[in-house]
């Protein structure tokens, strides 16, 4: 996925991004990260087509993702939003079905040989009769991203992800995303708003700030503490324990030294 | 709460087979089924039967009518005599039958007219469909076209002019022919009303055209609405108390709803025109009024036990 001089502003309003050129390796997972309107969610509605550029372009296997159907460009990218809403009741295995839309006719039957494989992948198996009323924070999660597997794409787009789940959905689910880009190959690119994740489940870091690009590379290379003090204001250190590093914030008061 | 679709389907349909039975045999003259002689095979087949199966046929139709309102707009409380689609089509049926007295179906298809002429008044006026918002300006429109029929009508209420008491074959025929192609469509596009329960940018970020959809079922809607009304008149709060009460007994899945308000639907209106029959002889009350009744207090309830919340039941 090639991203080239992608600029959007919403109208009369000094927000969006601009000049944006960067380009998603396949097979890679990569964090978007930056402040509060920094762009990133602009950048997410303008890759998952909810948003059309001002002037750029985002091309998929060399043609302009305007080129593709719904449908099509459905069957390859996948979109996991932040907040995913409910409006009604249904079941797991319902809603999990609805991502075959792409491959059928909405009068078609759902084909759960092909659903299965992916309930039991992500362990919801035992839960697809549940209500989804009844599923915690962290299982609703899974769910949809089953959902988004049911599309059987090649990308996947997440908008952070684990923002609404507790400490411990938020590592597990973490993993679960770098298990699919090893296992499934998948390429991802997410939004993250916690330093450590993309850190720590990326290999591409795309940094914004003010709707542009400020930083593009490696983790190590981008979430160095002078970035992280220019981008978001705040003093870190980078701390190296047995588990790898951490980006640990300091108190505003204390300098990095 | 486990729900058990068989059982319920299982009950409310011996309970449709004794009302209709009781529908059928009872009334000003009583009827013994086994032993007609032509008197009371008149009563039973020329009187009895077309009003019964008008009941059922536009107790479903406005019962599924509900379902998709309130599915297409996400709001619990859409209900087709509520957010005046039932007066816009009793309006222009009105003006129809003034206007174009000899043209043929001319009920049929000024009924239409009104009831998309509000709905898209509806839209026009409320386009982010909040969902009380919607209700109120639905409630005005209702109010506006009801008062306009009246400075039309001024010696008739609108309630106490339906009456399935004049139903005869031949204006039951109609009904039943649009009821049955409408009905049937509704069943097969039923699950798209399980589409609409996740939010549009998440259905179209899997190919779905979320208007095509809204809007197929919201044209079907009017569609059913208008039929009943241009043939029988307006029938209120059927679409509000029966897809709750379906909710209830067969979970919230739309192909399992919408089948189960057919049911239902034809149920309380038939339950609702018997009762109005029977308890003033040789007098009448409406099915209309019944439905108030019943209706008012049913809207109160689920607007006190929801405070808000969308499509508990």
């Amino acid at each position: 996925m090639q991203v080239k001089q992608l600029t959007y502003a919403y109208p009369n309003q000094n927000r969006g991004v601009t000049q944006l050129t960067f380009a998603i390796n396949p097979g890679t997972m990569t964090a978007i990260i930056g402040p509060n309107g920094s762009g990133k969610s602009t950048l997410f509605k303008l890759l998952a087509r909810e948003l059309q550029p001002d002037s750029g372009t985002i091309e998929l296997e060399q043609q302009p993702i305007t080129h593709f159907s719904a449908k099509e460009y459905a069957r390859k990218v996948a979109v996991v939003h932040q907040h995913n809403q409910l409006y009604d009741d249904i079941s797991v295995l319902d809603l999990v079905r609805f991502g075959q839309l792409p491959y059928h006719s909405l009068l078609a039957e759902p084909d759960d040989a092909q659903i299965k494989p992916i309930l039991d992948y992500l362990e919801l198996t035992a839960l697809q009769q549940q209500s989804m009323n009844q599923l915690s924070g962290g299982q609703q999660q899974r769910v949809w991203l089953a959902m988004a597997l049911a599309q059987q794409p090649e990308y996947l787009l997440l908008d952070e992800p684990t923002t609404y789940l507790d400490l411990h959905f938020q590592a597990s689910f973490m993993e679960l995303l770098a298990k699919l880009n090893r296992e499934l190959h998948l390429t991802i690119v997410m939004i993250l708003h916690d330093l450590n994740q993309a850190l720590h489940f990326s290999q591409r870091v795309i940094m914004l700030a003010d709707g542009r690009i400020v930083a593009g590379g490696t983790p190590e290379t981008v979430l160095t503490p002078p970035h992280l003090q220019d981008v978001f204001r705040i003093n870190t250190e980078l701390v190296t324990t047995k588990q790898g590093q951490f980006i640990v914030q300091l108190p505003t008061t204390t300098t990095a030294d | 709460m486990k729900k058990h679709p068989v059982w319920a389907y299982s009950s409310l349909l011996v309970a449709l087979l004794v009302l209709i039975t009781l529908a059928l045999t009872q009334g000003a003259t009583k009827v013994t089924l086994t032993a007609l002689d032509a008197g009371q095979f008149n009563t039973l087949f020329n009187i009895r039967l077309p009003r019964i199966i008008a009941a059922l046929i536009s107790g479903a139709m406005l019962a599924v009518a509900g379902d998709f309102f309130q599915a297409a707009l996400r709001n619990a409380i859409a209900d087709p005599s509520i957010l005046g689609i039932s007066a816009g089509a009793s309006l222009f049926q009105l003006i129809g039958g003034l206007l174009l007295p000899t043209l043929l179906f001319n009920k049929f298809i000024f009924a239409l007219l009104g009831g998309l002429v509000a709905f898209l008044l509806l839209i026009l006026f409320q386009k982010k469909m909040d969902p009380y918002r919607l209700i109120l300006i639905g409630v005005a429109l209702n109010a506006m076209f009801s008062g306009i029929q009246q400075i039309f009508t001024p010696t008739t209420s609108s309630s106490s002019a339906v009456s399935f008491a004049t139903s005869t074959w031949s204006t039951v025929l109609f009904l039943v022919v649009l009821g049955i192609i409408g009905l049937m469509l509704a069943l097969v596009i039923a699950p798209w009303a399980n589409y609409l329960k996740i939010g549009d940018a998440q259905l179209k970020t899997l190919g779905l055209s979320v208007t095509g959809v809204r809007w197929s079922l919201l044209l079907l809607a009017v569609f059913l609405t208008s039929t009943v009304t241009a043939s029988v008149g307006i029938l209120p709060f059927i679409g509000i108390i029966v897809p709750h009460v379906s909710r209830y007994f067969v979970g919230h899945d739309y192909r399992q709803v919408v089948p189960f308000s057919v049911l239902a639907g034809a149920f309380l209106l038939l339950l609702s025109d018997t009762i109005g029959r029977l308890i003033v002889m040789p007098n009448e009350i409406t099915a209309a009024t019944i439905l108030a009744v019943i209706g008012g207090p049913f809207l109160i309830f689920i607007l006190a036990r929801q405070g808000g919340r969308r499509h508990a039941s």
